[in-house]
């Protein structure tokens, strides 16, 4: 079976400003199944949303490869089935819920029937069925988050890549948006997202990966990689330093 | 086709953030008390000046047409790109091609649209007060209008792909200041400069685009009648051919540029 | 209550405005640029129109007043100006077949076009007489009534107490009109106004000292009274030996004058008064 995300040894180098090289991604080694839920951890600038960007063909990769769906990550096809909530995006204020998802729905080529009846139900899937005529701009933090999950499944994507999926959300919000990622899991679909709640990566998560400094240095189940005793951040914590300190 | 879609999809948002936004909206108004303004000056109390009313609202049509289509193509990219928008949107079947396209165009067809209102108000005041042209020639002034708005969003929206909002709009007027007060008399300037001078300024004058080419006001506002078919097509030619290459280096700008939330 | 509107940055709204200030900006700039003659801030004062002009616009409005003069003068050339030679390149050349620069004249009513310019320039800067007699001259020529013609003169006069040129031109109006008591008090005016020795063409003033001397002569000859007229002759001849209806009023005179002949030379005069120029003629790039 073809595995949602497949990256090999991919490395991103970005020139600096003073012509030197800075290595943003040092030969990432990941594996995402079908069905999975993975969770992306790593402290800031660890390369987590460099990582992101090479899988949505925003970023060529310099070394190595990134497969999306059997397909190269920059093919255009790959973004047929792959669904992406942008970290803190800011929704066009000027817009209503509605209006952006029937957009977002006609660029996946439903007619604008089709592409009205799938925002309707995305907006009620997601509770927002009520501010559907709102605009984007009087959306609360919670609710952009929740637009933004709903943007993500127009058409029921077969990978899912949430950057950041419950930041900022109170207890209620963060319920829901795992409630809606749980659902995707049923219904088969893979889920990639990077996130700093570890808490929140523990309860949802059927593997974890930590990167720091642009590598991947554990990847499992969150209860295989904790030692006796031990919590995801206290797991979380031994792996950064010890990949801090070099060993 | 799918193309053609994303274009208008993205074109459409453009639309309807600058009808809500209401900067149109503003500037037209501005313009009518402008020009109710000016008519409504006493020259001796005669009826029959009306070239003046038309002369400066023309003038005020350009240049809140300029204002309108290098701020609306100018801040679309770096606002994307700091909302996030931008990879929400290229995340979907969207090309980077098919976004750029339907920046401008959206851009592009607002501003042409806002321009539209502008002539009305500046045509129905000119006919208040007694007329000034027949239809032909304003239809020509305006086809080679809208397609110097073609080439100002066009060329801010390339500066837009690698500069920050204020410094491509800031470029994008500046641009178009040059290309209509300085273009005309750059061949003589060049000419009279000499030397190494001479030689940036005559590059300058055959490789920046003449927009005084597409300015048929005078036309209109001094009752000459239309311009002869031949050279008005050769300037709209021009226009369009200055509009696909303002396109192509936004492509150029844009198509492996690494996105950044931050903008930078 | 309603929510701000959102994601509408004060910067955002402010960049139009911005885009237009720095237009005015520019067209101060250019004004700057191109101003050609030496200000003249006399006979300004800061009643009325003048006044919100001067508080708006400070001493750049009589930059803005220069180049309304020189609009009113492209305006009657039909939108066509005093470009320098134009250099030979294609650009040039596609302009030129797209956009006309053939030399023309705004004739009768027409003329009336140029009139908003010449009233904007007298607003902003009363001290240019050369515009007072330009505006005087075509609002009179274009049909406006009598009585704005008239206005224009008062104001001129308002604005020039002392510059004998108004009154000369206002008398040929009154001739014009039929008002020839009028005239012939304004010409005695322009007469007392004469600048000693402290005009600016000195030439051109005495050529004026004659023709107003000599339109004297002739009223007095058209009144019957030869030997007025003849004072009027002989100081027209003084201050221009030769001036050809001096000559012919002098030698009528000396047979006890001809009151019909008098009276037709006069309106011939009147009619034929030739048009002042607002700019330089020398400069004109005509293509006729």
């Amino acid at each position: 079976m073809t595995n949602a995300i497949e990256i090999d040894s991919l490395g991103v180098t970005f020139r600096s400003r003073r012509g030197g090289e800075v290595r943003a991604l040092d030969g990432v080694d990941l594996a995402v199944a079908p069905g999975r839920i993975v969770g992306f951890l790593g402290p800031n600038g660890a390369g987590k949303t460099t990582t992101l960007q090479v899988v949505l063909g925003f970023l060529a990769p310099t070394r190595g490869t990134a497969r999306v769906l059997g397909l190269p990550a920059q093919a255009p096809e790959a973004r047929e089935r792959v669904g992406y909530l942008p970290e803190r995006a800011r929704w066009y204020p000027f817009l209503t819920g509605r209006e952006l998802l029937v957009g977002f729905g006609r660029l996946f080529g439903l007619s604008r029937r089709a592409a009205a009846d799938r925002a309707a139900a995305l907006l009620a899937e997601v509770g927002l069925a009520d501010a559907a005529d709102r605009r984007l701009g009087a959306y609360s933090r919670g609710m952009a988050q929740r637009f933004g999950l709903a943007q993500a499944l127009v058409q029921e994507p077969d990978l899912l890549i949430l950057d950041e999926p419950t930041s900022g959300l109170d207890p209620l919000g963060r319920m829901a948006v795992r409630a809606i990622i749980q659902r995707q899991r049923a219904r088969g679909a893979a889920v990639f997202f990077s996130s700093h709640e570890l808490s929140e990566v523990e309860r949802v998560c059927d593997e974890v990966a930590i990167l720091v400094r642009g590598r991947v240095r554990v990847r499992g189940r969150a209860a295989d990689l904790a030692r006796p005793g031990e919590s995801l951040e206290q797991c979380f914590l031994r792996v950064v330093e010890a990949a801090e300190a070099g060993t | 086709m799918r193309a053609m879609r994303g274009v208008a999809m993205v074109a459409g948002t453009v639309w309807v953030e600058g009808f809500r936004r209401k900067d149109a909206y503003v500037l037209w108004v501005l313009l009518a008390a402008l020009l109710g303004v000016l008519a409504g000056v006493e020259v001796y109390g005669l009826a029959r000046p009306a070239r003046y009313v038309v002369d400066a609202g023309l003038l005020i049509t350009w240049v809140f047409s300029g204002v309108l289509v290098v701020t609306l193509s100018g801040r679309q990219i770096a606002a994307d790109e700091t909302s996030g928008m931008v990879f929400a949107l290229l995340s979907k079947p969207l090309g980077r091609g098919a976004y750029l396209a339907g920046k401008w165009l959206g851009a592009w067809s607002m501003a042409l649209a806002a321009t539209l209102l502008f002539y009305a108000v500046v045509a129905g005041m000119g006919a208040v007060r007694g007329g000034v042209s027949g239809p032909a020639v304003w239809g020509q002034a305006i086809a080679l209008h809208a397609a110097a708005l073609g080439i100002v969003g066009a060329l801010t929206l390339a500066l837009a792909t690698r500069l920050t909002a204020g410094a491509a709009m800031t470029l994008g007027a500046l641009l178009a200041v040059v290309g209509f007060a300085l273009m005309p008399t750059l061949g003589a300037r060049a000419a009279e400069a000499g030397g190494p001078a001479g030689a940036v300024l005559t590059a300058a004058h055959f490789a920046l685009p003449h927009l005084e080419l597409l300015d048929l006001r005078r036309r209109v506002v001094h009752a000459w009648g239309p311009s002869p078919w031949g050279p008005w097509l050769a300037s709209l030619a021009y226009g369009i051919g200055w509009t696909a290459l303002g396109l192509l280096l936004a492509w150029l700008g844009f198509r492996r540029r690494p996105l950044r939330q931050d903008g930078s | 209550m309603r929510r701000p509107a959102p994601g509408r940055s004060v910067g955002d709204a402010a960049a139009p405005l911005l885009a237009v200030a720095l237009w005015i900006l520019l067209f101060s700039a250019a004004c700057l640029l191109h101003a050609a003659r030496p200000l003249v801030p006399a006979g300004t004062g800061p009643t009325g129109e003048a006044g919100v002009l001067d508080r708006t616009l400070g001493a750049l409005r009589f930059l803005v007043a220069e180049r309304a003069t020189v609009a009113a003068d492209v305006y009657y050339h039909g939108g066509v100006g005093h470009a320098a030679a134009p250099r030979r390149d294609p650009f040039r050349a596609w302009s030129e077949r797209l956009d006309p620069v053939r030399h023309v004249h705004l004739h009768g009513a027409e003329a009336a076009e140029m009139l908003p310019w010449l009233r904007a320039a007298t607003a902003l800067d009363a001290g240019d007489v050369e515009t007072w007699l330009l505006t005087a001259y075509w609002v009179e020529r274009v049909g406006a009534e009598a009585g704005e013609v008239e206005g224009v003169y008062r104001r001129a006069r308002q604005a020039h107490p002392r510059n004998y040129r108004v009154p000369q031109q206002q008398a040929f109006h009154r001739l014009r009109t039929g008002d020839w008591d009028g005239a012939e008090t304004l010409l005695r005016l322009a007469l007392r106004l004469w600048p000693q020795g402290e005009e600016d063409d000195p030439d051109h003033a005495l050529r004026d000292r004659a023709h107003v001397a000599s339109a004297l002569g002739l009223l007095r000859e058209v009144a019957g009274d030869a030997a007025a007229a003849e004072a009027g002759y002989r100081e027209a001849l003084a201050a221009r030996p030769g001036h050809e209806t001096a000559a012919e009023g002098l030698r009528r005179a000396a047979q006890g004058g001809d009151p019909v002949e008098a009276r037709r030379v006069l309106r011939r005069l009147a009619a034929e008064e030739p048009a002042p120029h607002a700019c330089d003629h020398h400069d004109h790039h005509h293509h006729h």
